[in-house]
């Protein structure tokens, strides 16, 4: 009996990642011939494995003789893996990253790259000012009294319309400067845990406010998935007041799965459900496929990723009891990868209507390998296109209704994303009521 | 001829004389080889069942878990995969339905179309000894080289399908690679798995170690314990209600 068996699709599947680095490099200590293997192993192993073998149009050797001199020149780990970045920047597509070491450190190093301590704000561009979208419950910038609404200027001294003034001068599209923001606040407002953040902004009548108060460890539990950095998780799920059931998870790791496939179960009976994708910066994309199948009372599919040889299409298959009712995903300007695939498949098959901010387009699948020295490397596979064919890459989802950020709407509602979704709902259902 | 040419000349001929000197061999004699080499028809027959437990990795994405594989006389078969973080993957076939149940699908799920076939041949117990009946169409496409050493390729090619194409060892005549082309709901992707670390099982040759490379991903599968002629219930073959 020789087992001629091959390892299912899953098994393949589930080593298809679907989340964004967002991250950036410090130290380590690579010699100068080390850093020579380390980049000629990554310029190889893209070249190899890349879903194109035209590699998106770009002269990968051109590339090699551009960047190969420059390894020589670094002075540190921190250049060098900056300029392994640079080069895979070349490609112009999303999942190409080196992941630094110090994102494998044990939780309470201090020389982790974004810090082990929060604040419990969200904060993202609207209308060329950086707003407090959210602040968490029981987080230390509730308890010092940040509200959303809350313009911020500064943190900790350094101004934020001087790091918009730098990235407007990088001609990007809208989507990416917001998304570019949106991670300067979280690189900015991440430390190590007790020392203290100077937020400085406007208050709701326009005049200077300033909070100061000392960061708390990460809310949530810590979790690692094979070469990924280790990831907070987040889950809750409730119902609104008029019965609507909202799930909110992050980021699309197995372990959430069974959580949020039994609150949608307990959803039964609800006028609409709401998944609330904000924030979510993806993970395991074949868990989209599990989580639409909660809604579908037949086979589909969420589309298909294309490789080098093959394709694996995000197959759907229908839950016993699916819930057929209206369905709402929420997304902003960090919905990224497999929260963007999830979204996108489901408006372009009408299952779904996607109200918020439109999604950057970092979609392509992904594998992370570990290099010497400790850092990863994320690179794409293939690309993903939605069952009408569509590449979401550098395009996004845009929301079927979409909601501009402002203060004045932010001091109005506590959600107002949450609110527009749920008015949504029980228009559909007939019963034109607000949820909170 | 100039000294540099007839140099080339013979280092030529000296790479194309291990393929000369193969006596050219059909499908038949191929394996009949390879069912003798495996320890022969009447220790085939002797098996009724085998319980399979190992280990799986894939080690560029520092993912690891464990296999079992319950397979019984005619054609039952289950394979349950675990991993740690993740849960279990399990396939069967029961001789009627094949089926797949994982926390991905949420329930069992029934297969059907080309990967309900490929699973039916996969499920027939010693489907070595019975590959006129599992496909329409053998060739032997010669010799080709998996690793360093020659094999001899036959393609096999099912009534319904897409073709197998195995490799066994020119000298052993061990059967040291395989390709085939898995289908269904969830895609086609080509697949290359390299078997080896042969050890003898109740007078039967099995690999004890396989790697499997599939879009670009390598998956490793290393056998610890093989069991034979094991009493396996019926119902551990039969799709889940729940």
């Amino acid at each position: 009996m020789i087992k001629r068996r091959s390892a299912s699709l899953w098994t393949l599947g589930l080593a298809v990642l679907l989340i964004a680095g967002l991250l950036t490099a410090h130290a380590a200590n690579l010699t100068s011939k080390q850093r020579l293997e380390v980049f000629n192993l990554v310029w190889t192993k893209v070249r190899d494995k890349h879903f194109d073998p035209k590699m998106n149009g770009v002269d990968w050797t051109a590339v090699r003789k551009k960047y190969e001199p420059r390894v020589k020149r670094v002075k540190n780990d921190n250049e060098f893996y900056a300029l392994l970045n640079q080069m895979l920047g070349e490609l112009k597509q999303s999942h190409l990253e080196i992941i630094p070491p110090q994102l494998y450190e044990e939780d309470d190093t201090p020389s982790r790259a974004v810090g082990n301590g929060e604040t419990g704000i969200i904060a993202q561009l609207g209308k060329g000012q950086l707003l407090v979208v959210k602040v968490t419950t029981g987080s230390a910038a509730e308890a010092a009294g940040v509200y959303p609404g809350y313009v911020i200027t500064h943190i900790d001294g350094k101004p934020f319309d001087a790091y918009l003034q730098r990235l407007k001068k990088r001609k990007l599209d809208p989507i990416s400067e917001r998304l570019q923001a949106a991670i300067w606040a979280i690189s900015m407002l991440s430390g190590s845990v007790g020392s203290k953040v100077k937020i400085e902004g406007l208050n709701a009548d326009n005049e200077p406010e300033t909070f100061e108060f000392e960061r708390q460890k990460i809310q949530g539990k810590k979790e690692q998935f094979g070469n990924l950095p280790p990831m907070i998780t987040e889950f809750e799920a409730r119902r609104l007041p008029n019965g609507i059931g909202y799930v909110r998870f992050q980021p699309w790791l197995m372990s959430q799965l069974e959580p949020v496939r039994g609150a949608i179960r307990e959803f039964q009976d609800a006028p609409g459900i709401i998944i609330d994708l904000r924030g979510n910066v993806g993970g395991i994309g074949m868990m989209a496929s599990s989580l639409a199948g909660l809604f579908y009372e037949k086979n589909t599919s969420l589309g298909t990723m294309r490789l080098r040889q093959g394709n694996l299409r995000l197959a759907v298959f229908p839950d016993k009891k699916p819930y057929l009712g209206p369905l709402v995903i929420l997304v902003d300007e960090m919905s990224i990868s497999t929260s963007e695939i999830m979204a996108g498949s489901l408006q372009e098959m009408k299952r779904a209507t996607i109200i918020g901010r439109q999604t950057p387009g970092m979609v392509l699948p992904s594998q992370v390998e570990s290099l010497p020295g400790g850092a990863r490397l994320q690179y794409v596979f293939a690309d993903f296109r939605t069952p009408k064919g569509v590449l979401l890459e550098g395009r996004g989802v845009k929301p079927n209704i979409p909601i501009e950020l402002n203060r004045e709407l932010l001091l109005s509602e506590e959600d107002p994303f949450l609110a527009r979704a749920s008015q949504h709902i029980m228009e559909q259902i007939g019963e034109p009521k607000t949820a909170e | 001829m100039n000294k540099k040419l007839s140099l080339s000349l013979l280092l030529l001929s000296a790479l194309f004389m291990p393929v000369f000197a193969q006596p050219k061999m059909t499908v038949d004699q191929v394996m009949e080889k390879a069912i003798a080499a495996m320890g022969g028809r009447a220790a085939f027959n002797k098996l009724t069942s085998t319980v399979t437990k190992g280990d799986v990795r894939v080690p560029s994405q520092g993912i690891t878990g464990n296999f079992e594989i319950h397979h019984k006389t005619p054609n039952k078969f289950v394979v349950t995969q675990t991993f740690g973080q993740m849960g279990s993957f399990t396939q069967g076939f029961d001789g009627k339905t094949g089926w797949e149940l994982s926390p991905m699908t949420g329930g069992a799920r029934k297969m059907e179309g080309p990967e309900l076939e490929m699973l039916k041949r996969e499920a027939s117990f010693n489907s070595f000894l019975k590959w006129k009946t599992l496909y329409k169409k053998a060739e032997m496409l010669g010799l080709r080289k998996v690793g360093n050493q020659q094999a001899y390729a036959i393609r096999f090619t099912p009534a319904s399908g897409k073709p197998v194409t195995q490799y066994y060892d020119a000298k052993t005549f061990l059967l040291v690679k395989y390709e085939m082309v898995i289908e269904g709901p969830m895609g086609t992707v080509p697949t290359e798995t390299i078997l080896s670390n042969y050890r003898t099982v109740s007078g039967v040759k099995m690999p004890f170690a396989m790697k499997q490379s599939a879009a670009g991903v390598e998956i490793q599968m290393t056998i610890k314990e093989i069991k034979t002629n094991v009493a396996i219930p019926d119902s551990k073959f039969v799709m889940p209600k729940e």
